[in-house]
Formats: structure tokens, C-alpha cells, sequence
């Protein structure tokens, strides 16, 4: 979905790769976990991710780049922080959550949830076509590292 | 309120929130980075890109796999 919006990418090439990740999750949502055809239709992106990353991303990493932005009393000072602030109470909510006592029912975990949600093929569907575009995301962002 | 309607009300507001940041994001004055931009900001780093790659993967397995 990320590419799909980016418009730094061909068109023709956006749509690809938008009717592809869509094929492929239909597929993916019909299987089973716990059975061949799910462990094979996850691992294959899988693969295929660390091959890309293999052969598109740098070996080193390097700094940010640091952008002459004129300073301005409306520029943010932590533009990540709110993800950061976000990602540790998720994280925190979900380690509470999977440490306290009583059933699952009343403290549910992301996984729990998702296994529930799995059960509905529309949704599933649209789970492994946002979990493929984020890897795709992840894989384009790190070879602009190399085009820099 | 029980136990569970509570947990489930805390991760609709983690969710909630994670959708207004979402939002914020593409209204640029708000000065939150877009996803993007933190994916983007992640892979800089040596150590938190593969940390993204791993859990990436695990998720994966995980959900849709085991």
C-alpha cells in the first residue's frame, strides 16, 4: 500500500505491485496456520525480503542526513517521539497483558486478537496485504540508503 | 466494568491513537513523522534495522504461520 501512494514510483509499477501483494494475499488468506501451505506462502515473502535486502540495501549504515530547514517557531522538535511514546505503552500493555494472571479471555493479547480476527477471510486478507506492504516499505526505505 | 471489557477498551484506544497519529502525520504541520519516515529513520540505524527486519519476520510467522 505504501508504494501504491508513493508517487516516486512508475505507475505501471505501483499498480503491479498493488494487483500482485492483492493476488497473493487472497491466496494467503485461504490457508491454515499450522499447515504446509501457511508455513509456505509466509516464508516466501519472507525470502524474498532478505534477498532483496541482500542485494538493494548498503552494508553500512550511515548518519541521518541533517536538513537545512530554516528554523521556525512552528518546527517540531521530536517528530518521532509520539511513535516512540506509542510503541512503549503497546508494548507495555501487551507484556501486562501476557504476564497476568487469569484466562486469555480477560486479558487478551495482540495475539489472541488476531487469531480471532483470522477467522474472517476479508480481514485476514487485509492483514497480510498491510503486513506485505510493510515489508516492502521496510526493503525501499533501506535502499534509498544505497541511492543516497 | 469486567476485566476483559477493560483490556479490549485499552487496545481501542492504543488503536485509536495510533490512528490519529496517522492522521497527524499527513497533516504536516502537526510535527509528527509520517510512518514512513520512521521506517525511513529506522533503517539508519545499524542496529535498530535489523531489530525491524527480525521482528518483521517473526510477526509474520507468528500471525499467519504458528
Amino acid at each position: 500500500l505504501g508504494s501504491a501512494v508513493d508517487p516516486s514510483v512508475h505507475p505501471m509499477t505501483r499498480w503491479l505491485l498493488l494487483a500482485g501483494g492483492c493476488g497473493y494475499s487472497l491466496g494467503a488468506a485461504t490457508t491454515t496456520p499450522f499447515s504446509l501451505p501457511a508455513d509456505v506462502m509466509t516464508a516466501a515473502p519472507m525470502m524474498a525480503m532478505a534477498v532483496l535486502i541482500v542485494v538493494r540495501w548498503p552494508w553500512h549504515t550511515m548518519p541521518p542526513v541533517v536538513e537545512q530547514v530554516p528554523m521556525t517557531t512552528d518546527a517540531p522538535a521530536h517528530p518521532y517521539l509520539p511513535w516512540v511514546l506509542l510503541f512503549a505503552v503497546f508494548t507495555a500493555w501487551e507484556l501486562f497483558n501476557y504476564l497476568a494472571h487469569g484466562s486469555r479471555a480477560d486479558h487478551p493479547t495482540l495475539s489472541s486478537i488476531t487469531d480471532a480476527v483470522d477467522r474472517y477471510y476479508p480481514l485476514k486478507f487485509l492483514m497480510f496485504l498491510g503486513w506485505l506492504s510493510l515489508g516492502w516499505l521496510v526493503v525501499r526505505r533501506g535502499s534509498e540508503e544505497r541511492a543516497r | 466494568v469486567s476485566t476483559s471489557s477493560l483490556s479490549y477498551l485499552v487496545w481501542g484506544f492504543i488503536c485509536a491513537a495510533g490512528l490519529v497519529l496517522w492522521g497527524l502525520s499527513h497533516a504536516r504541520k502537526a510535527g509528527v513523522a509520517c510512518p514512513s519516515d520512521v521506517v525511513g529513520r529506522m533503517v539508519r540505524h545499524p542496529v535498530l534495522r535489523v531489530c525491524l527486519v527480525l521482528s518483521f519476520m517473526w510477526f509474520g510467522w507468528h500471525l499467519f504461520a504458528r
